[in-house]
């Protein structure tokens, strides 16, 4: 009898673990909300895709291996306390719990490395998709840094242009950034693009994205994303955050061109403001 | 049972092991004790009783700004007259600065501006709450004192609010207003009080710039370049002639872009009104710490501490600040990226070596930052840096690194040659270089960095 609560209460563990699992995004989404970010990134919802079929098969090995324990502890001991039973040299069993891990495992390493190479193809921006925008980013403690090839398209120009903190980039295009790091290591997170990779000192680390201009007019057309480091890097890390200020294309030429003419602009103190005074 | 105790155990031993590590920073006090260099100066000048000196200009500093955690201004007479109060800055802003303020709050309280509407639409008489950083401190108090009767329910939000003219004797100039609108008022043109903008420099620059701004903060001890000592009003990256005070907007961008190349962060993600905040408590902490070493000046002169004496100093230190926009330094137009040619970057590197710049001297001959007009000889002979204004010794810039603390674009580096560094030893460019002559050297210094187009750095 004894026995028979305990296999329960281990079951009822395992099914509370298993549902926390997979429950919230289930609750969340029946409630019209999300679990995630809204996924802005061409691929993005490869990586989650990914991410739930990962969780799946996870949360289901976890249910099998909690039945197996309630199992184990109803019915697997002798009749007498303190009295086990013993198995050895089960051929099938063995074979069994061979297979069946290895065989999930390989699954899910195919499936990664699919997922990868067609997330590489989505950030790119597909076929069809324009010339990439080339942006140079500086990852120093504790701030990112970003350089644009300005109008003539080439890097260490005289019409180059700089920003910090800010990273204006135009929707739907594709994005091929160069990151280097300064000093440490830093990794560049933009939650919503489902990006992260780390930005190592000493080597150049490609990174390439696109916004979806469908799934960002659908997510409301936000003017701001979060940039975040994920490594940690300092005392400062905390603080080190930028903006991705997605925007149309023609903005982005606007934007562009201004803070590049404004390098090389004369800049006099304007005579009607003082008039007024 | 015993879960308790062992976990007070573990987290005493982590407190007596980060204890022996030495890795416990020193709480920094608000004080208005004078500072270490008042006291020597004092003791060694011909003033008598130094310590009593030392003490009532403590006394007058207080008087003039209050103390840290309770600042303020001393209003003088002329003020009173012109009805000017520079704590409440607001009213010195320009119409841009005012406008970018307002755009700012639109952002930053979007969530109570929305409630606040939507409570006068449903006739509701709820407030919301303050934003998180705002809750419980001074502005708490400033919210609740202005809508007292609306928290009490004495008032409805679409109640007159009692400062605005009655309907009767409203015009289009002076329309009536609700207690509604006096809500939407508070968040949509709120600006911080002096001791708001403290408490953001406590959280945000203190722990490098230090309590009082004298560059002493726990982590600034530590860096190269040392955080500045605020309390001097001298700037190296400002846009008016070296050595003057900055102008508001000057150090708004500075915070806004920070000082690459050093570990000043940009602080580009505060809103516009918090950054003008910064600004003022930037300029509270130099008034204060220049008033304190004019006055302390003029008492080793003087050989006492006279009150008309810092009096004296406080008019004239105010007197700078107040004079920087005339000070700022206009750019004449420069040649565009296709007028950069090679003979402008060759009459560039000809200044920058020849004898009226002299720019090689420090900088080197290849602008790699390795000049000998930078070494001098020491109190015992030896060969040393010299230093700057905060005794930190000098390092001209690489240039061929392409790191531009001050800003990379050819505008900043004009200023920068044109006026020299405020407070280190680079000086301004001579007065008989010609706006053509300055550009030339923007453009060579920015060759010696530039790749072309080839990749890489
Ligand atoms: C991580 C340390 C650090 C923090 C945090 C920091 N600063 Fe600084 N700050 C510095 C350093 C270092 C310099 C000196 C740069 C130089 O000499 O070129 C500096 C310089 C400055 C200057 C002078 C620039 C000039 O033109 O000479 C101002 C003004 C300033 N900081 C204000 C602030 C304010 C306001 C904050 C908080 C919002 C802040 N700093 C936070 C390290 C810091
Ligand atoms: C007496 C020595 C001296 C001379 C002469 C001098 N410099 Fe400098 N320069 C310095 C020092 C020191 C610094 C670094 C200041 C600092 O960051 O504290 C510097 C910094 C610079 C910078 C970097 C500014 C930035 O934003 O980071 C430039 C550009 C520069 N100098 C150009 C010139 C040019 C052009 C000339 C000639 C007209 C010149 N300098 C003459 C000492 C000198
Ligand atoms: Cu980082």
């Amino acid at each position: 009898m004894m026995r028979l609560v305990v296999a329960l209460l281990v079951l009822a563990l395992g099914v509370l673990v298993v549902v926390s699992m997979e429950a919230p995004e289930w609750i969340l989404a029946a409630a019209g909300s999300d679990w995630f970010p809204a996924e802005l990134g061409l691929g993005a919802e490869r990586v989650d895709g990914l991410f739930d079929h990962t969780n799946l098969f996870a949360a289901g090995l976890l249910g099998l291996t909690f039945v197996g324990l309630a199992w184990a502890v109803w019915r697997g001991a002798g009749r007498r306390a303190g009295e086990g039973s013993e198995r050895s040299g089960s051929r099938r069993l063995e074979v069994l719990w061979t297979v069946v891990p290895a065989g999930i495992v390989v699954h899910l390493t195919l499936a990664q490395i699919q997922a990868r190479d067609a997330i590489a193809a989505d950030a790119r921006g597909g076929e069809g998709a324009g010339a990439p925008l080339a942006i140079e980013v500086e990852g120093v403690q504790f701030d990112w840094r970003f350089t644009y090839a300005g109008a003539d398209g080439a890097f260490g120009t005289l019409d180059d242009v700089t920003s910090v903190v800010d990273m204006p980039v135009p929707v739907g295009r594709p994005v091929e950034l160069r990151m280097r790091s300064v000093d440490v290591i830093h990794s560049f997170f933009v939650p919503e693009l489902r990006m992260k990779r780390d930005v190592v000192p000493g080597t150049v680390t490609p990174l390439a994205f696109t916004i979806d201009a469908q799934d960002h007019a659908a997510a409301g057309s936000p003017e701001t994303l979060e940039l975040r480091c994920a490594e940690l890097c300092g005392w400062g890390h905390y603080a080190m955050v930028g903006r991705l200020l997605p925007m149309e294309q023609h903005a982005f030429d606007d934007w562009q061109a201004r803070a590049g003419a404004a390098g090389f602009e004369a800049e006099a103190m304007a005579d009607d403001v003082e008039d007024e005074g | 049972m015993g879960l308790l105790p062992s976990t007070r155990a573990l987290a005493a031993a982590g407190l007596a092991s980060a204890v022996s590590c030495g890795f416990v920073p020193d709480r920094p006090t608000f004080s208005s004790e004078v500072s270490a260099d008042t006291r020597a100066a004092l003791a060694e000048a011909d003033v008598s009783a130094s310590d009593v000196a030392a003490a009532r200009i403590g006394g007058a500093l207080e008087l003039y700004f209050g103390s840290p955690s309770a600042p303020g201004y001393h209003l003088t007479d002329a003020w009173i007259e012109d009805e000017r109060d520079p704590g409440d800055a607001w009213w010195e802003l320009s119409d841009e600065a005012a406008d970018a303020v307002r755009d700012g709050n639109e952002r930053r309280f979007a969530a109570q501006i929305r409630a606040v509407r939507a409570a006068i639409e449903a006739g509701a008489a709820a407030l919301p709450d303050l934003p998180r950083p705002l809750r419980g401190g001074e502005a708490q108090a400033r919210f609740e004192a202005a809508f007292a009767p609306l928290v009490a329910g004495e008032v409805e939000l679409g109640g007159l609010h009692p400062d605005s003219p009655t309907a009767a004797d409203a015009s289009e100039d002076d329309p009536s207003f609700t207690w509604g609108d006096e809500a939407l008022r508070f968040w949509e043109s709120y600006y911080p009080t002096l001791e708001e903008s403290a408490e953001l420099f406590r959280t945000r620059c203190l722990f490098c710039h230090g309590p009082l701004g004298a560059g002493d903060g726990p982590t600034g001890r530590t860096l190269d370049p040392r955080p500045r000592d605020l309390r001097d009003g001298i700037f190296k990256w400002t846009e008016v002639d070296a050595n003057r005070r900055p102008t508001r907007d000057g150090l708004v961008r500075l915070l806004q872009r920070g000082v690459r190349g050093t570990a000043m962060p940009a602080f580009r993600r505060l809103s516009r009104g918090e950054l003008e905040g910064l600004v003022d408590w930037i300029r509270y902490l130099a008034v204060r710490g220049e008033t304190e070493q004019l006055s302390t000046y003029f008492a080793c002169e003087e050989g006492d501490v006279r009150p008309a004496s810092v009096e004296r100093a406080y008019g004239t230190v105010w007197g700078r600040w107040d004079e920087a926009e005339d000070h700022w330094l206009a750019v004449p137009a420069g040649p565009s990226p296709a007028e950069v040619t090679a003979e402008v970057v060759a009459r560039g590197a000809e200044l920058f070596r020849g004898s009226l710049a002299n720019c090689a001297s420090c900088h080197g001959t290849n602008g790699e930052g390795d000049g000998e007009a930078i070494w001098e000889e020491g109190e015992e002979g030896e060969r040393r840096r010299r230093l700057d204004r905060w005794g930190q010794p000098s390092h001209p810039r690489n240039l061929t690194a392409g790191v531009f603390r001050g800003g990379g674009r050819p505008v900043d580096l004009y200023r920068r040659i044109k006026s020299g560094i405020g407070g280190t030893i680079m000086p301004a460019a001579d007065a008989s270089l010609t706006d053509d002559d300055i550009w030339a050297l923007v453009h060579f210094v920015l060759s010696l960095s530039r790749t072309g187009g080839e990749p890489g750095r």
